[in-house]
């Protein structure tokens, strides 16, 4: 009964699709490049990624080359188990600090700039907190470097507070690392991050903010029981997409930032896939490890997208 | 609706004109290419920019003698520069998108994974000797009257895969360029005698930071520091053995009477590694070397802080001499004095690096033919000296470089000077003269006096350009890459004191599986001492 009915229903649904198409032709037509861009630069390579099940060398192509299973993932967790877990261990780690502290810094941002009244005052603090998203990841990780050398600028205030005695040397202590890393993410994204939040703000109910108001409420119970609220599928959709890049560090970053003394705690997943896979020219061992990461991504939204779901009923689908 | 037919007119506008251009254009650019094409066969060139010449241009088709050789032999160069610090990945990206130029001067023996065999193996570059015989009749002659050289670039099965660099005649003075120098005027100001031994070396470096000898009354000196390499000094004590070889050992891969061995398994590395460490923690060792910063390394030097250092013959004494600072270059130092260094900076006559021709060349005997000039008279002349009457001169027989190489007027060095005209004073696919050695590299006494210390090395520990199978590369890839990232962070950890225990880095070592690297290691070397 059930499969007559869904066999019934089908060509009013391609008929529907049909009318639908003729009355948003345009928007159709936008959609094109969107989708040609996903499918040729996305879905397209990977036909390539075969070569992660393949012992691959360019002079045989990637049909040429032969097939050798699951070896190069074995290589890798077996072979190379004196840094996978390392690897995969700093890869995480970062990504929780950077969640933990990267993540809520936006949010707290534009609630705080969201109580600033003077539109000027405002706008300017604004514009200033964006710039270091405009600047590219090289110069960032230089001033980073020039900062935090042993006699760069930070050196020189601790040590004029007379809180040093002798300099630290940032950029050559393992420690050091994820601290710098996740800080200056936060510099570098905390006013770019926060305009979505600000979007999501200009869009709540003034009326919510007149009867809180009403009911007594001060700017922070405001705040509390009526912004965060309102922003909150947002927060949830933004956390969901985060959570989907768990794994990825950006590479260039870390490549640019860290050294043989740090690889302790610096060394990540896609450095590490770098040195091997691009420097050692083993193209199948790259992309093996790096189809686990995505697998690992994947998984982790799916996973975080049921969670959300259920406590609430935010989520991505 | 005024704006929406004004903007019909721009468009229409627009689209006549790229109408007719797109009808004029092809024509100009066809003609032009084609004519080109007919007249002058085009090859392209991937080599690494060299910063001598990137100081005055911006492409090697602008060095006076490649505008020689494309005019004598009716061909152009299109030179593909990868940009300076991106060389590795350019190139293995070439190599993976199979966009390869006609021909790639590159070191194949430690840049190539698997090495020359391996590129051959991958369909990179092709085998030479059939063709050698008749398109480059100067090489295979040059080869034929130097077997010595030619055990050191063919592969174990007598395979020839391109045009070597070479670095001269005399090994004495071409195969020695980096080395220890020392500020003559602080040992001076200190009474302080030039270090010999490691423990001269000790005494030496404590005066410098103890004792204020630039004399602006702060305690601001450095004793020791690394200018090439800077960002991972092992490669510095791996490359030049400056230290470690006074225990005749090496910090990587030597053989001993026929033996390979590893310099971190041997005894005497765990004393290498103490007198290191004892050096870094009162102090002696400039503390940027750690974070790769070789400008502020150099910017110290001139300003007087650091008082020694491993640094190249031309470019950095030479640099350094320009600025009138007093130097001197040290032998390498020994454990007991009057010792024959075992160990220093070593090199073959053969620099590693060769010009191969490509499995996407066209026209292999043009390619030869080009490569194979510069072994000719003329092409020997050419890419040492360069313009005759404008960089060099002869007289009674003899060849000089002019003064605008030598006192340039606008102030670039020798070596940059050269680079407008020749390719002496980069490594190329030739043979170098001795008379640049001479006339350039120790145009101060200081560097010849740093030449003659520092070629007093025996070096017969140090193993040749070896080639593996692709097996033994691949399996040698795998143990080493992971042995490397290890050895790269404990030899810092080790050096700075953060770690202590040789024995526990050695063990790891050896679950990495490094005793199979050095028995495939043994094989190649066993099958180089075999080639005739």
């Amino acid at each position: 009964m059930e499969k007559a009915a869904t066999k019934h229903f089908q060509p009013s649904r391609w008929q529907e699709l049909k009318k639908d198409l003729i009355r948003n032709k345009s928007l159709y037509i936008m959609l094109i490049p969107v989708v040609a861009y996903y499918f040729i630069f996305h879905y397209i390579p990977m036909y390539g990624l075969q070569i992660a099940f393949k012992d691959f060398t360019p002079a045989k192509g990637i049909w040429g080359s032969p097939w050798v299973g699951l070896e190069k993932f074995k290589e890798f967790f077996v072979y190379d188990s004196f840094y996978v877990w390392r690897i995969i261990r700093n890869t995480i780690l970062i990504n929780v600090y950077d969640l933990i502290f990267g993540f809520p810094a936006p949010i707290i941002f534009a609630l705080l700039l969201n109580e600033i009244k003077n539109s000027i005052y405002k706008r300017t603090l604004q514009t200033v907190s964006y710039m270091p998203h405009f600047i590219s990841t090289v110069v960032i990780v230089g001033m980073i470097m020039d900062f935090f050398s042993r006699d760069g600028l930070i050196n020189q205030i601790l040590k004029s507070l007379g809180i040093l005695s002798e300099p630290i040397s940032f950029m050559t202590e393992p420690g050091w690392f994820r601290p710098l890393y996740v800080g200056s993410g936060i510099w570098q994204n905390l006013g770019w991050g926060s305009i979505v939040y600000l979007a999501a703000i200009s869009n709540i109910d003034p009326q919510l903010y007149e009867a809180a108001l009403i009911d007594g409420a001060g700017r922070f119970r405001q705040a509390l029981y009526v912004t965060i609220p309102g922003i909150l599928p947002t927060i949830v959709i933004m956390f969901l997409l985060r959570v989907g890049h768990m794994m990825n560090v950006g590479f260039e970053k870390v490549f640019l930032m860290y050294n043989p003394l740090t690889y302790e705690t610096a060394d990540v997943i896609s450095t590490y896939v770098y040195r091997k896979g691009l420097l050692e020219m083993d193209y199948s061992y790259g992309a093996a490890v790096g189809l686990f990461n995505s697998v690992i991504n994947f998984l982790l939204v799916v996973f975080s997208n049921k969670i959300a779901k259920k406590l609430t009923e935010t989520s991505l689908w | 609706m005024d704006w929406f037919k004004s903007s019909k007119k721009v468009l229409s506008l627009i689209v006549v004109i790229a109408f007719t251009l797109s009808l004029v254009i092809p024509v100009f650019v066809s003609s032009s290419s084609t004519a080109y094409a007919k007249s002058t066969p085009t090859l392209t060139y991937f080599v690494r920019l060299d910063p001598k010449v990137a100081t005055s241009y911006n492409s090697y088709s602008s060095i006076a003698a490649y505008q020689i050789l494309q005019k004598k032999l009716g061909v152009k160069l299109v030179f593909k520069h990868p940009p300076v610090g991106g060389e590795t990945d350019q190139f293995n990206l070439m190599i993976a998108s199979r966009q390869l130029t006609d021909i790639i001067e590159w070191n194949w023996i430690d840049n190539y994974p698997g090495g020359p065999v391996k590129a051959m193996l991958d369909k990179v570059i092709i085998r030479l000797n059939d063709y050698l015989p008749k398109h480059a009749p100067n090489l295979n002659k040059y080869l034929q009257q130097h077997p010595d050289i030619k055990k050191l670039i063919v592969t174990d099965d007598g395979d020839i895969y391109g045009f070597p660099v070479l670095r001269g005649n005399n090994p004495k003075i071409a195969c020695v360029y980096y080395g220890p120098q020392i500020r003559n005027d602080w040992l001076k100001k200190l009474g302080l005698k030039e270090p010999e031994t490691v423990d001269d070396w000790y005494k030496v470096l404590k005066a410098f930071v103890t004792k204020d000898p630039n004399g602006n009354g702060k305690k601001d000196e450095r004793g020791f520091s690394i200018l090439r390499n800077a960002s991972n000094p092992r490669y510095a004590f791996d490359y030049s053995s400056f230290l470690v070889g006074a225990w005749g050992i090496k910090t990587d891969f030597f053989q001993v009477n026929g033996k390979v061995k590893y310099g971190p398994l041997e005894p005497q590395y765990k004393q290498f590694i103490a007198t290191l460490q004892k050096w870094w923690k009162e102090g002696l060792i400039d503390p940027d070397i750690l974070t790769m910063n070789q400008k502020v390394i150099k910017a110290n030097v001139q300003n007087d802080v650091i008082g020694s250092w491993i640094g190249l013959l031309s470019g950095d004494m030479g640099f350094f001499l320009n600025l009138k600072k007093d130097i001197i270059a040290t032998k390498f130092p020994v454990l007991k004095k009057g010792e024959y260094p075992l160990l220093g900076q070593a090199e073959f006559l053969f620099a590693r690096i060769s010009a191969a021709i490509t499995t996407a060349c066209k026209n292999i005997p043009l390619a030869m033919k080009v490569l194979d000039w510069g072994y000719s008279k003329e092409g020997y002349e050419t890419f040492n000296f360069g313009v005759l009457g404008k960089s060099y001169i002869k007289k009674d027989g003899k060849i000089y470089y002019t003064d605008e190489i030598l006192k340039n007027p606008q102030g670039l060095s020798p070596a940059e000077a050269l680079a407008k005209y020749a390719r002496a004073s980069i490594n190329g696919p030739f043979a170098q003269a001795d008379e640049f050695y001479y006339q350039i590299q120790m145009k101060y006494p200081q560097q010849k006096d740093a030449v003659e210390k520092w070629g007093q090395v025996k070096n017969d520990r140090i193993l040749p350009p070896l080639s593996f199978t692709d097996d033994e590369a691949k399996r040698l890839a795998n143990i080493m890459n992971t042995v490397n990232t290890y050895y790269d962070e404990m030899f810092l950890r080790l050096m700075t004191g953060k770690a202590t225990n040789v024995d526990a880095f050695v063990k790891t070592l050896k679950q990495m599986k490094i005793n199979e690297a050095i028995k495939i290691y043994q094989q190649a070397y066993d099958r180089w001492k075999k080639r005739k």
